[in-house]
């Protein structure tokens, strides 16, 4: 990020071009003040108090005419006496940072989208196993009761009852059904797709998906595939949810960091020792460097 | 003609309750029922010559419903299936009719739809059962032709008359009349119309 120096004292101001400011304070080169005047009379409420302001964002304009977003920090500066100086600070350019906020946000859409589907399709399974196991002894019921009417002579009325009495038990059982499958088809609509999936092209996604995300936090994302990495059967919606997620979380955690140093490794493997498919995390430290890293196993076949 | 012995249904369902709600009801309705847990407790129990035909679930654990009609029909035995399913979708039931299955019901079925399937399933059977019979007895009644006699019959099936015959096996008129009427005594055929219809049957080219 091209961080410029700040010219000079409180008249001074900084923007893409800071020489051609000097003399000119920040509100009169902002071109967003009335719209966002509360954003402003805060900013020169803290101004006039002499406090310090950190990463104070506004928009103004290029030399070219096109909107720029300046982010700017101020420290007040005294004398020896205690008596207000002005301000010194740093601004910089962070125009191309708010453009990524959209793509980022599309990032966010994407993984809420995908974490949906891992748990529409949970529920799908869940469904479709709930509704076998409850339709097996609705059909026995009516088996049993149809059986019975079967065997059940005509005769008098106590004996017409009890025919009723299985007659309801039959439409009754029948209607419990209709309903187990009615909601069963409608889970059905959103079952996983397993196929034929390889693991490069799952992380390629992901990385792909993680980019605007990891460039903002400053965190470097580094793959390794294996060759013999063979192609797995899954769903690879859910695999790429699987992974992302990891991918978030290992960022999340590394925030603490320092810019420095945030190293995030995936790699895929085959293990021929461990006939699990696995995948973990883990956290390797060094010094000043810390990193994420996730092995993806796969069992041999 | 032979009768035969009582009807019997196979059931095969892996769920206990399922199965033996199964068998009653099909009891219910007259019909002697034996029941199995799995294709393979099917295929290990010996069945009795008579007419049948098979209730069978698709999905069980182990051989599916599916995997036991395939298994059936590779290994030359033919018994009407009606398939029954918690739920059914278009590939599995058109897998399950086009090889054959006599009905595809789902669970739960209504009694006269199992019923109905399992008398239609019977009468097929047993008329299948009927031809076997039949196409077995004339092959025995072929086999004690001499091979003079089926030279013979080879050619009366192609309607040459005694005549033509006897040049053809350079042999006497009367001998051929000789053995005609052998043939048509032996193979119980009342006219040379029914002998070409039994060689149709067996095979036999009338070229």
């Amino acid at each position: 990020m091209p961080a410029q120096p700040y010219t000079n004292m409180e008249r001074g101001t900084s923007g893409s071009d800071p020489a051609g400011r000097i003399g000119v304070t920040r509100w009169d080169c902002a071109v967003d003040v009335e719209e966002e005047r509360d954003k402003w009379s805060a900013h020169v409420a803290t101004s006039e108090a002499h406090q310090p302001f950190r990463g104070f964002v506004y928009r103004s304009t290029g030399a070219d005419g096109s909107a720029v977003y300046i982010s700017t920090s101020g420290k007040p500066v005294f004398d020896a006496d205690g008596r207000f100086l002005g301000y010194r600070g740093v601004s910089s350019d962070v125009t191309a940072v708010l453009r990524a906020e959209p793509v980022e946000k599309a990032l966010q859409t994407a993984q809420a989208e995908l974490a949906h589907v891992t748990r529409v399709t949970t529920l799908g399974e869940v469904t479709a196993s709930f509704a076998h196991e409850l339709n097996q002894p609705l059909a026995a019921i009516v088996n049993n009761a149809n059986a019975c009417l079967g065997v059940l002579p005509r005769g008098p009325r106590e004996q017409n009852d009890v025919r009723d009495a299985l007659a309801d038990i039959v439409s009754d059982a029948e209607r419990a059904s209709a309903i187990i499958q009615r909601v069963r088809s409608l889970a059905e609509r959103s079952s996983s797709d397993k196929a034929p999936v390889r693991l490069g092209d799952v992380i390629g996604q992901v990385v792909a998906l993680a980019r605007t995300e990891s460039a903002a936090r400053g965190v470097v994302i580094r793959t390794e595939v294996a060759a013999d990495v063979p192609v797995v059967l899954g769903d690879p919606v859910q695999l790429q949810q699987v992974l992302l997620n990891l991918v978030v979380n290992g960022m999340d955690a590394m925030g603490i960091m320092d810019g420095q140093g945030r190293l995030l490794e995936i790699r895929a493997r085959l293990d021929t020792h461990d006939r699990n498919r696995a995948v973990s995390s883990r956290r390797s430290t060094r010094r000043s460097r810390t990193a994420w890293a996730w092995d993806w196993r796969s069992a041999a076949p | 003609m032979v009768t035969d012995a009582a009807p019997i249904v196979f059931v095969v369902d892996d769920d206990p309750s399922v199965r033996s709600s199964t068998e009653r009801l099909v009891r219910s309705a007259g019909f002697e029922v034996k029941t199995f847990g799995s294709a393979a407790e099917f295929l290990e129990t010996p069945r009795p010559e008579a007419p049948a035909c098979l209730v069978l679930v698709i999905r069980m654990p182990g051989r599916s419903g599916l995997d036991l009609q395939h298994e059936l029909a590779g290994s030359g035995i033919q018994i009407p299936i009606i398939f029954v399913t918690g739920h059914a979708n278009i590939p599995m039931t058109v897998r399950a009719m086009k090889a054959g299955a006599v009905e595809f019901l789902t669970k739960p079925y209504r009694r006269n739809d199992l019923l109905q399937a399992i008398r239609t399933a019977i009468d097929r059977d047993r008329d299948a059962r009927q031809e076997r019979r039949e196409a077995l007895e004339l092959r025995q009644r072929y086999e004690r032709l001499t091979p003079r006699e089926r030279d013979v019959m080879a050619l009366v099936i192609t309607g040459m008359l005694n005549k033509q015959i006897a040049g053809e096996l350079a042999t006497a008129e009367r001998t051929v009349k000789f053995h005609r009427a052998h043939i048509m005594q032996k193979m119980k055929a009342e006219s040379v119309a029914e002998l070409v219809r039994m060689a149709g049957q067996l095979g036999l080219t009338t070229a």
